[in-house]
């Protein structure tokens, strides 16, 4: 502790110069005074003593301190609590034994460290401090480097003394935590949990499937079959779908003792929908467990791909170019015609473009009012060959009026309150720089409900004349670009990226809207058909009124069924911006039927829908220990490795090493001298006792 | 306020019709290849004319009717959806050269190179050059370029005879997309010419003219 003040210390000689002073002059310049001489000196002295502290405190004298803070390290204790835990031949001792051990472990650290215990899984969770860990093997992925990722975000800015990590290593989940360990700069401390002998076992590894194929076409499907300690035994691979009829069989000789085989075969997609499949092994005599020669795998059959068709008046390279760039995708099948030789129903195409059409030789009228009356998706191409006059008399949402046959180069400018679809940044980006288009000169008038993507920027003038907008008429959507010359679009796009991915999606994001089948309905209802047992399955869900504006006060109810017939009910919850939301977790595997009924005045909607919870199997498709990943861990981060037996050794050697220690740390602290009551006592005692003597002497 | 508006609104459509009288008339234009070397690029002159013509005749094209000519290095060949090359001799492509024809080609760019006999030896070498990862390989007769508004089920027309060799379409296929297009042993291009040049009757040069015509439609919508 130490005192000081701003000013020079010269500032108390002056306030003694005061005291002294004022002593002087009560004590020895008036007249009044009755006492002896050496009660005239003590009570002057008091009295000069009370006086220069008191003008001592004009000076905002300080106080200084020094306090001692001990940081304890921090001990991060992660356990593993997957099922591979407890396949193995071991699982007694994980069930029974492994969680009090544990305890027992970070009870013996003492009061010296923080121990900060959390489990590994599909997620990582950090325990309280003094919550005892109680493992129960149900989680269903391993996710290692998360651990590694959490602790290095949250800790590794205080005392992070070490991390023990008791795990077999399987990880299904994550990047190899082998190349996570840099950034904790702490000693981690291996256990090698689980068996890594190989034990007489046959499984399914794993299953490669198309997640989706069309109706009708044959799909292609490989099964990874691995079986140890099994050499010479025959083994059965039987696929059954989920009515239980057997799809494919194959007879498997067991070569080896390291026996891994690849199956391959086509099954046939039936009808629209989710498909299940089973996929088994006979069960072998000795198997250490009989859980992986199971396994499922999902297959969504949708519909064959969607039609587009590009009608033109003459070619023209925009059609070569948008017609590649929808192909990429591999939603179309896209078909290029010329007007005089469409004979195709436009009802087969979920969109038709039509470049340069209606025109002077193809007026293509009862086309055009067949597309009208049965509600086909229209993009507009406009050119030169484009008849305006016919063009405008089509309701699009433009009539464009020319004096004079006239053309523009058009830039493109976006407009950034486009919101019928968004596109990415690069996007945004690269339109700014691309080449015009060429459009007619002439007077734009738009219609209120048109939605504009792009206006037209004329050299550097930037006008309101659309160059590519949207329109809804009568439910059935409309796009229109006002110019050709796409096709140097996308040359552009690979001038600068070296890769035509924005005019790509560009051009399929515009199709994906336009293609869509606008939805008139006034309760619609969001959910994706296929979930993983470990994710929230979730919906989400908007109501209209008659004017198609959201509304949120009515209910939503959903009730799902499971195939055994098991129902869960819950209303959605209300959101901010009128939309409603669901939320389910832990659902088992299997599939659901949902059903969403809500009131919207006094008539009842009902919408209904299936989905399919897909088992997660990553946890027994592989059992042998990978102890050598937790030796490399613990040897290039400076910590050890342990099995289960000697797992106490381990406290004692963290407890010797010298590194993880508490941390002692300094802090200065300030405090005002007026701030003290010591100060004042002083100065109290001082007055009274001069008081107490003037009384005792006599005086008043 | 009002009145300002139309004012304004006024000066801006006047000032958009004076900057739009650099109008485009032809909504595309394409382009004779000149190359280095030494070989004759000029070879052909009538050839191209009366192939835009016979296109923006039959197919309702709108390609200007004087072809544009372009240096293989050029940045302006970006501007050209398709390039015509034809000789009988030389072809050297410098590196740079090589690396824009292959980024035009690569870009969504055309190229149609017509032997005029002779330019086989040189132009193999010229195009490994620009694509060293693709081979020209023979089109099959069902492929679309002899399948658009014209029908060829056997393939390219037969225009000169030389070394009593068929004639034979190549293609360099880069991702998918046919971007180069060789014909050989054919002279295409001699078929596309003024009769007075060639003396060839008009059923062959028709033929010429037809095939001609579905390259550029394929180029253009496929």
């Amino acid at each position: 502790m130490s005192l000081i003040i701003e000013y020079s210390w010269c500032f108390f000689l002056l306030c003694l110069l005061l005291g002294v002073g004022y002593a002087f002059l009560l004590y020895y310049k008036n007249k009044n005074i009755i006492y002896g001489k050496t009660m005239r000196i003590i009570m002057a002295s008091l009295r000069g003593t009370v006086i220069t502290l008191i003008a001592f405190l004009l000076l905002a004298p300080m106080l200084k301190f020094l306090t001692k803070q001990k940081e304890k390290p921090i001990i991060i204790v992660a356990v593993d609590n997957s099922e591979s835990l407890k396949l193995g031949n071991d699982s007694s001792f994980y069930i029974n034994k492994l969680t009090p051990n544990l305890n027992q472990l970070i009870h013996s650290f003492g009061n010296n460290y923080n121990v900060r215990p959390c489990l590994i899984g599909e997620k990582v969770r950090f325990l309280q401090a003094d919550q005892p860990i109680s493992l129960d093997y149900t989680d269903k992925q391993t996710n290692i480097s998360e651990v590694f990722d959490n602790v290095a975000q949250n800790y590794t800015n205080q005392n992070l003394g070490a991390v023990i990590l008791l795990t077999d290593a399987i990880f299904n989940v994550g990047a190899n935590p082998f190349y996570k360990i840099e950034p904790l700069n702490c000693p981690i401390y291996t256990v090698g949990l689980g068996n890594t002998e190989l034990e007489t076992d046959q499984l399914i590894s794993s299953i490669q499937h198309n997640k989706q194929t069309f109706q009708g076409n044959f799909f292609p499907v490989e099964v990874n079959v691995m079986a140890t300690k099994l050499a010479g035994k025959k083994s059965l691979l039987t696929v059954e779908d989920k009515e239980g009829n057997e799809v494919f069989k194959k007879e498997l000789m067991i070569t080896g003792d390291n026996y891994f085989e690849t199956v391959r075969f086509n099954l046939q997609a039936g009808e629209k929908g989710i498909y299940r499949y089973h996929v088994n092994l006979i069960e072998l005599e000795n198997e250490m467990t009989y859980k992986n020669n199971h396994a499922t795998f999902f297959v969504e059959v949708i519909d064959s791909k969607e039609k587009i068709a590009i009608i033109y008046n003459s070619p023209h390279p925009d059609i070569a170019a948008i017609k590649q760039a929808l192909e990429l995708s591999d939603k179309y099948e896209v078909e290029a015609v010329a007007a005089q030789n469409f004979r195709m129903n436009p009802e087969d195409y979920s969109l038709i473009i039509l470049h340069q059409l209606p025109s002077l030789q193809n007026n293509i009228s009862s086309l055009l009012s067949d597309i009208q009356n049965k509600g086909i998706s229209c993009l507009y191409i406009l050119g030169k060959q484009t008849n305006l006059t016919a063009f405008n008399k089509l309701n699009s949402g433009v009539l464009i009026s020319q004096n004079k046959t006239l053309f523009n180069d058009a830039f493109p400018l976006l407009n950034n309150n486009f919101s019928l679809f968004t596109l990415s940044e690069d996007i945004k980006q690269i339109i700014s720089t691309f080449p015009p288009l060429y459009t007619f000169f002439g007077d734009y008038k738009l219609t209120v409900s048109s939605n504009v993507l792009m206006y037209q920027k004329i050299n550097t003038v930037s006008t309101d004349y659309p160059l590519i907008f949207f329109n809804q008429v009568a439910g059935r959507k409309i796009g229109v670009i006002t110019g050709d010359g796409i096709w140097q679009w996308k040359i552009h796009n690979f001038i600068a990226k070296n890769n035509h991915e924005q005019f790509n999606e560009l051009i399929n994001k515009m199709a994906l809207f336009l293609s869509v089948k606008a939805d008139r309905s006034f309760f619609r209802v969001h959910t994706k058909n296929l979930f993983n047992e470990t994710e929230d399955v979730r919906f989400s869900a908007e109501l209209y009124n008659e004017s198609y504006e959201l509304i949120s006060e009515p209910d939503v109810l959903m009730t799902i069924s499971s195939e055994d017939g098991k129902q869960y009910k819950s209303l959605f919850s209300k959101e901010e911006n009128h939309n409603y939301s669901l939320r389910m977790s832990n659902l088992p595997s299997g599939e659901y039927h949902w059903e969403a009924s809500t009131n919207i005045g006094a008539k009842n909607y009902l919408k209904t829908g299936t989905f399919v919870v897909k088992e997660v199997e990553l946890e027994i498709q592989n059992l042998v220990a990978d102890h050598e990943l937790l030796q490399n861990i613990a040897q290039k981060s400076g910590g050890e490795f342990y099995t289960p037996n000697n797992m106490d050794q381990l406290v004692e050697d963290i407890k010797k090493n010298d590194e993880i220690t508490s941390i002692v740390s300094y802090h200065k602290i300030y405090n005002h001298l007026l701030n003290s009551w010591l100060y004042f006592v002083v100065l109290i005692l001082l007055m009274g006792s001069e008081w107490f003597l003037r009384k005792w002497g006599g005086g008043y | 306020m009002k009145v300002m508006n139309r004012i304004f609104s006024l000066i801006i459509i006047s000032f958009l019709w004076i900057i739009s009288s650099s109008v485009t008339t032809f909504a595309q234009e394409i382009a004779l290849l000149k190359y280095r070397g030494g070989g004759d690029w000029y070879a052909n002159p009538t050839s191209l004319p009366n192939l835009i013509t016979f296109c923006n005749k039959n197919l309702q094209t709108t390609l200007n009717p004087q072809p544009a000519t372009v240096e293989v290095g050029s940045a302006d060949i970006f501007h050209y959806p398709f390039v015509h090359m034809t000789g009988h001799g030389n072809v050297i492509f410098s590196d740079e050269e090589a690396k824009n024809l292959r980024i035009y080609l690569m870009s969504g760019g055309f190229l149609h190179i017509d032997d005029n006999y002779g330019l086989d030896k040189f132009i193999r070498p010229q195009m490994k050059k620009v694509f060293p990862e693709l081979d020209f390989i023979e089109l099959p007769f069902n492929h679309p370029i002899y399948h658009q508004f014209y029908k060829f089920p056997n393939g390219l027309p037969k225009i000169h005879e030389h070394d009593d060799k068929p004639p034979q379409g190549f293609g360099l296929i880069w991702e998918g997309r046919l971007v180069c297009f060789y014909t050989y042993e054919c002279d295409l291009g001699d078929g596309w010419e003024d009769e007075e040049v060639h003396k060839d009757p008009l059923e062959i040069r028709t033929k010429a003219l037809q095939m001609g015509a579905n390259i550029i439609q394929y180029v253009f919508t496929e």
